[in-house]
């Protein structure tokens, strides 16, 4: 019978607001139970999401965005909560979108999403019900 | 907090830019600003040794100082990137359009 792994997470409570970004990596940088590559992914694509949600689905409900980091059985997520009047839009885009560069801005815009889905196993948004939520796994 | 430190240092007609802490969507602008400016004076050098965070943002700023030095003659490299510095480049897909150096003597 296969031996059952210790569960370990840890949950926050962040502005949403670009600053925000700040205290995201600070909860990354804090979470004892993953590896240095993990720690890389998860800070990488999970800033990615942030920045996303702060630019693209904002106002979110009470200015603010849980997020949570679990490890169980070996597998490793990374949970975005929150309520956000866009965000039902802004997952309808994200289906297949592909990085488009804008050379008068000189940004690329997509980017952030294509990092994200490299970074990680899988890549899930769900909108509607009591929260909106996006899910990663590592 | 975390925050963006960038030294700039002269060499005749190089910038060599060592930056450290984290360059995402909040701290980009003066990345580009200071890329942006380098680049003005001639070739540059961005030493990403001490780099903790690169965003798709930052990224973008690299891409776009990447196809102005092309555009003008000049010499853009990365020095010394950090681990997840490598990560995120080759998160992209566009990995090997930056020019990587190991040693500054190597320019």
């Amino acid at each position: 019978m296969p031996r059952r792994l210790r569960a370990a997470e840890s949950t926050a409570v962040l502005q949403a607001e670009r600053v925000g970004i700040f205290a995201f990596e600070t909860f990354v940088e804090g979470l004892d139970f993953l590896s240095s590559g993990e720690r890389n992914r998860m800070r990488l694509a999970g800033g990615e999401i942030f920045d996303n949600l702060i630019r693209h689905a904002s106002p979110l409900e009470d200015e603010a965005m849980t997020v949570r980091a679990a490890k169980r059985n070996g597998q490793l997520y990374l949970f975005f909560f929150f309520k956000a009047s866009f965000f039902a839009a802004y997952a309808s885009r994200c289906g297949d979108f592909q990085p488009i560069y804008d050379r008068g801005s000189k940004r690329w815009s997509g980017m952030g999403l294509r990092m994200c889905r490299n970074l990680s196993r899988s890549l899930r948004m769900r909108a509607g019900g009591i929260v909106d939520r996006i899910i990663m796994t590592f | 907090m975390t925050q963006l430190d960038i030294d700039e240092k002269r060499d005749g007609d190089l910038t060599i830019l060592s930056v450290a802490g984290s360059v995402n969507s909040y701290t980009y602008g003066d990345f580009q600003e200071k890329l942006t400016k380098a680049l003005v004076a001639g070739h540059v050098v961005v030493d990403m040794e001490k780099v903790t965070t690169l965003s798709s943002a930052g990224i973008g700023v690299l891409m776009a100082a990447l196809d102005d030095a092309e555009a003008e003659g000049k010499k853009l490299r990365v020095l010394r990137p950090s681990e997840i510095v490598r990560l995120a480049l080759d998160s992209t897909g566009f990995a090997d359009r930056f020019p990587i150096l190991k040693n500054l003597k190597d320019f």
